[in-house]
């Protein structure tokens, strides 16, 4: 585990407040979060709680209605769409709940999809999803399409098309929510073992078990942060 | 790019279902819109095959107070007008010709105009082969020289490279081949295959000659020439002939004679413009409702795809990427649908040509050639760049965040697809709104018309055309002796019923004008000249024909060259000029009777000549051809049975007649009225069923608009069936849905129906554009067909099973 001491996500006073008809939702109430490199790091909370609406405002898919967010030094809160699109191919990797792979594409073109958003020359593409393929484990099923293959397989492949990008940051939605326990160990294992070689992740979780593979855990509860809880030894 | 274009053609290989109705509604659209304007571009766009073709124009005498606009020109008038407009590069004159080409077998006969050699100058086009003829070779004598068309050269002599030089029969008078033009030439229309010289005899360049009208005169403008400047030229000639020729300066002022130019191309498609366009305009409406339709169904895919397109952006893909592979599915799907149009269109030129679409002017030139590839190709790209953006705009901007949850994945269409969606549907039933307005209306004009009464009898009758050669029969005596031997051979032929003859038929768009005078007439002050139709009949004509004798009595053989001169006049003259009068026994003096004068012995029902739309308002004089007899004749045969089958027995008549005298242009006299009606029923034929096309697809949208809603409202009407609501109300929500988008397209489509319907207005007969019994029937058949449509989702609605709709939610 290599963490620096310099902050890679800090959000200082977020809100979100979403406006249906005549009604209005405090999703987020006043977030402040600090998240280094090299961090593994939880937010967990009920159905509800708010932490799937973070974890959108964190990977630029949603934008706070207040507050500020610095993501590696720069803040992000006001950029423009084109802005915001590159730096989520750039800086951020995402793991889903529902893996949320393209059924049309094979796994070597779902991983390698986020590269030819960035203009990356197709040498480097296939050296890249190769590496990270092989990274997970699923180098043999390249050509296959996700519905060949398993929910387990799947998320390992939703794992290196994150990683291909050589992101600052994973962010991952209930990665093992989709999963049953085995496939869901196997999973939490390949993010431990990343957070071991220097990758930064951020794990939305509802499941206590899967939290204590972080180091710290952010506990969200009707929009707020109310407890953070610091792994002296994170288990697997 | 590349990345993205793969990406777009995988997805709609992997829905063939929708590609394939995609692209089969766009090839029907396009390639109707493609097929059409293979006709406007070849009629209405197309230059003619000369440089600078839209430098020429046609120069006509007018006589405006007559109501005859556009008149033939005498050769006075065109040496005049060569030697006086300065705005004029070159000027031609030229009469249509028919000549017998001599040959071993049965004689054939050509088109050939006489012209003056100025008409190649003005063209500007030379000989392929040889040369055209020289000024020299246009003096009386000497014109005895001929100029063949490429496809004459090739079809009637083996393209014969040694033809320059050799001698060729043409209504039994030796010619001598001097050049053959390019393939490509041809003028006015490519019917004509011969060009010979017209040589001005001293006499015809009098002013004697004045009035003889039966030559047309083209022009070629200088550059920059105005058609103001030209008209002043040709009123200062026209001044100074009034000034010059007393004689006929009080004429001149009552009929308001002068010279008119018009562009050749524009006037030779006059008649067909307007129709043409708005058949272009009703194929561009069904197109633009196929596109909708289409763009309906992109976004109903955006929908389903709306995960794919969250994650793609959750990876990186900016807007404007989404929209580009959103663009470039629409692009493929477009363009797949314009490169099958063009198969489309390949089959629809031949259907618009049985359809009647080759009667038209310049129909001829109609064809698939790069204009109509282009056509198409822009047609594809702008309908797929518009029509595909709109989906794709939609869909690059929907909430990522909330697609990527597990409620979003089953794929639910926000506000703004809906109404997008909705909008397109009033569109469409818009723009059938109108269709179905214009074809009912065209339909009604066109039944208005058949019902019109030609004031003769069509049925039964076979008709022919003959051309006999002026040096063979020189005189009246022998043109009168073959017509006689031919109509008693007709006459004896079992089944029919009465022959005769005539110089202008009915119908075949050849007209013959005059004035005239009479001492029994009265011209008050200020008002025109008598002017009239003239026409040369036989006896059985007009029994033939059936025409309605009003007073006196018609033709006899006892009316012959060495009698009274007599005519019959219709009932148009008698009440112009002598009304509550006995007309019978008046008399008529056409120019040169004096002083046997012709005797007016009976009056008939006047007749349509031109068309059925026609309101007979020009007097017509029928002249006795025993008096009169021509060159030009045209046989008339009434028979109680199918009068196709006398074709064969007309030719051998003629034969018997003459052996070398061909026939020509046999036809009965319904397909020589229908081919008049086709610039009206072949518009009304392809509007009708792009109205039936456009009322389908528009119907179709309802259906899939509403189909959709249901299946997105499934969870809705399972928590409606729950809490009580019964079939019936549910049915009633979704049918309420359907009529509101088929109230808002059919008042939209009527308004906008009504803003153009004095364009409409002004190709209809006899029925008002805003006629309320169309323009109610054409909104409720689509708004019964809408409904229909709306009634099979409103009944799946009503099988929602709530336990399982609410499970689902």
């Amino acid at each position: 585990m290599t963490t620096d001491n310099s902050s890679l996500i800090k959000l200082e006073s977020v809100t979100k407040v979403f406006l249906t008809d005549e009604v209005e939702t405090h999703a987020l109430s006043g977030i402040h979060m600090d998240i280094r490199k090299g961090e593994f790091v939880s937010i967990a909370g009920p159905s509800g709680c708010g932490k799937s609406t973070l974890l959108s405002i964190l990977g630029l898919l949603d934008t706070p209605t207040d507050g500020t967010y610095v993501l590696n030094g720069r803040p992000v809160q006001g950029l423009t769409l084109p802005e915001r699109a590159r730096i989520r191919n750039r800086e951020i990797g995402f793991i889903f709940q529902s893996f949320n792979l393209i059924g049309d594409l094979t796994v070597y073109e779902n991983v390698e999809l986020p590269l030819t958003y960035r203009g990356m020359p197709s040498n480097e593409r296939k050296q890249r999803v190769t590496e990270a393929l092989e990274k997970v484990g699923m180098g043999h099923r390249a050509k296959h399409l996700p519905s060949q293959l398993s929910g387990g397989q799947q998320q390992r492949v939703a794992v290196a098309r994150a990683l291909a990008g050589s992101p600052a940051v994973l962010l991952a939605d209930e990665p093992t929510g989709n999963l049953d326990s085995k496939n869901g160990d196997a999973v939490m294992e390949l993010l431990h073992s990343l957070h071991k070689t220097g990758s930064t992740i951020v794990m939305v979780t509802h499941d206590a078990r899967f939290a204590r593979h972080s180091e710290r855990t952010i506990h969200v509860f009707d929009g707020r942060v109310v407890e953070e809880q610091v792994e002296s030894d994170p288990t697997r | 790019m590349f990345a993205d274009l793969k990406y777009a053609l995988r997805g709609l290989w992997k829905s063939p279902g929708f590609t394939l109705i995609a692209i089969a509604t766009l090839a029907l659209c396009i390639g109707a819109n493609s097929a059409i304007f293979s006709v406007v571009h070849a009629i209405l766009l197309k230059p003619y095959p000369w440089p600078d073709s839209e430098k020429l124009v046609y120069v006509y005498n007018s006589y405006p107070l007559t109501g005859l606009q556009n008149a033939g020109v005498s050769i006075p008038d065109y040496l005049d007008r060569r030697a006086g407009v300065s705005a004029f590069a070159d000027t031609a004159m030229f009469t249509n010709r028919s000549y017998n080409l001599a040959s071993d077998s049965e004689p054939e006969r050509i088109i050939g105009l006489r012209t003056t050699p100025s008409l190649f100058t003005t063209l500007q086009t030379d000989a392929a082969r040889g040369r055209v003829f020289t000024d020299a070779e246009a003096q009386p004598g000497a014109d005895h020289v001929v100029v063949l068309s490429h496809a004459l050269w090739k079809n009637r002599f083996g393209a014969n490279s040694a033809i320059i030089g050799q001698t060729i029969r043409l209504n039994t008078e030796s010619y001598t081949v001097i050049g053959v033009m390019p393939e490509s030439f041809y003028f006015p229309t490519p019917r004509v295959q011969a060009w010979v010289p017209f040589a001005f005899t001293p006499a015809e360049k009098t002013d004697d000659e004045r009035g003889n009208e039966y030559s047309s005169s083209i022009a070629r403008l200088k550059p920059g020439a105005a058609l103001a400047a030209i008209q002043r030229d040709l009123d200062v000639i026209q001044a100074r002939n009034a000034e010059r020729l007393t004689d006929s300066r009080e004429f001149y002022k009552t009929s308001g004679f002068g010279g008119r130019v018009t562009g050749f191309l524009e006037q030779n498609v006059a008649n067909v413009r307007a129709m043409l366009w708005l058949v272009q305009a009703g194929v561009a409406a069904a197109l633009l409702i196929g596109c909708a339709n289409v763009a309906s169904l992109l976004l109903a895919r955006a929908v389903a795809r709306e995960r794919e397109l969250a994650i793609r952006a959750a990876l990186g893909a900016g807007r404007g990427r989404l929209m580009r592979l959103l663009l470039l599915e629409s692009l493929l799907l477009f363009l797949g649908g314009g490169t099958l149009g063009l198969l489309v269109a390949w089959w629809g030129v031949d259907t618009l040509g049985s359809l009647g679409f080759s009667t038209l002017p310049r129909a001829f030139g109609v064809q698939l050639d790069l204009s109509v590839f282009a056509f198409t190709l822009f047609c594809a790209l702008l309908t797929g760049l518009g029509f595909g953006a709109l989906p794709a705009w939609s869909a690059s901007r929907s909430d990522a965040a909330a697609a990527l949850k597990e409620a979003g994945a089953r794929g639910s269409a926000g506000k703004r697809t809906t109404f997008l969606r909705a909008a397109l549907v009033v569109g469409e039933i818009a723009l059938a709104v109108m269709l179905l307005s214009t074809a009912g209306l065209l339909v009604r004009s066109f039944e208005k018309l058949q019902q019109e009464n030609p004031g003769f009898t069509a049925s039964g009758v076979i008709t022919a055309r003959l051309s006999l050669p002026d040096a063979k029969y020189d005189q009246p005596a022998k043109r009168i002796a073959f017509a006689d031997a031919t109509l008693t051979r007709l006459r004896a032929l079992p089944g029919v019923k009465a022959v005769g003859l005539t110089d202008v038929l009915p119908f075949t768009g050849n007209n013959s004008q005059g004035s005239y005078s009479s001492p029994d007439i009265v011209v008050a002050p200020g008002a025109p000249s008598p002017h009239g139709q003239q026409r040369v009949v036989d006896p059985g004509y007009f029994k033939t024909l059936g025409l309605t004798l009003l007073r006196g009595r018609l033709f006899t053989e006892a009316d012959t060259a060495t009698t009274q001169k007599v005519c019959v006049i219709d009932r148009v003259l008698a009440d112009r000029y002598w009304p509550g009068q006995d007309p019978i026994g008046k008399r008529i003096d056409r120019g040169s009777d004096a002083p046997n004068l012709r005797i007016v012995i009976g009056v008939v029902a006047p007749i349509k000549f031109q068309s059925l739309e026609e309101d007979v308002k020009k007097e017509t004089l029928y002249h006795p051809f025993a008096q009169n007899a021509g060159t030009n004749l045209i046989l008339v045969v009434k028979t109680d049975g199918d009068p196709t089958l006398l074709t064969a027995a007309v030719r051998e008549a003629v034969r018997s007649a003459d052996p070398e005298q061909p026939v020509f242009d046999i036809r009965t006299m319904q397909q020589r009225m229908d081919e008049v009606a086709q610039s009206r029923r072949a518009p009304m034929l392809l509007l009708s069923l792009f109205s039936g096309v456009a009322l389908l697809l528009a119907v179709l949208g309802v259906y899939g608009v509403l189909a959709f809603s249901v299946a997105q409202r499934t969870s809705e009407f399972g928590v409606r069936l729950a809490l009580g609501a019964t079939a019936g109300d549910i049915a009633t929500l979704v049918l309420r849905q359907g009529a509101r988008l088929v109230l808002l397209g059919v008042g939209a489509g009527l308004a906008a129906y009504l803003a153009l319907s004095f364009i409409i207005g002004k190709l209809l007969y006899g029925i008002a554009a805003t006629d309320p019994a169309t323009l109610v029937l054409a909104p409720v058949v689509l708004a019964l067909a809408a409904l229909l449509a709306s009634w099979l989702p409103a009944r799946r609605a009503t099988r929602v099973n709530p336990v399982e709709a609410l499970r689902s939610e």
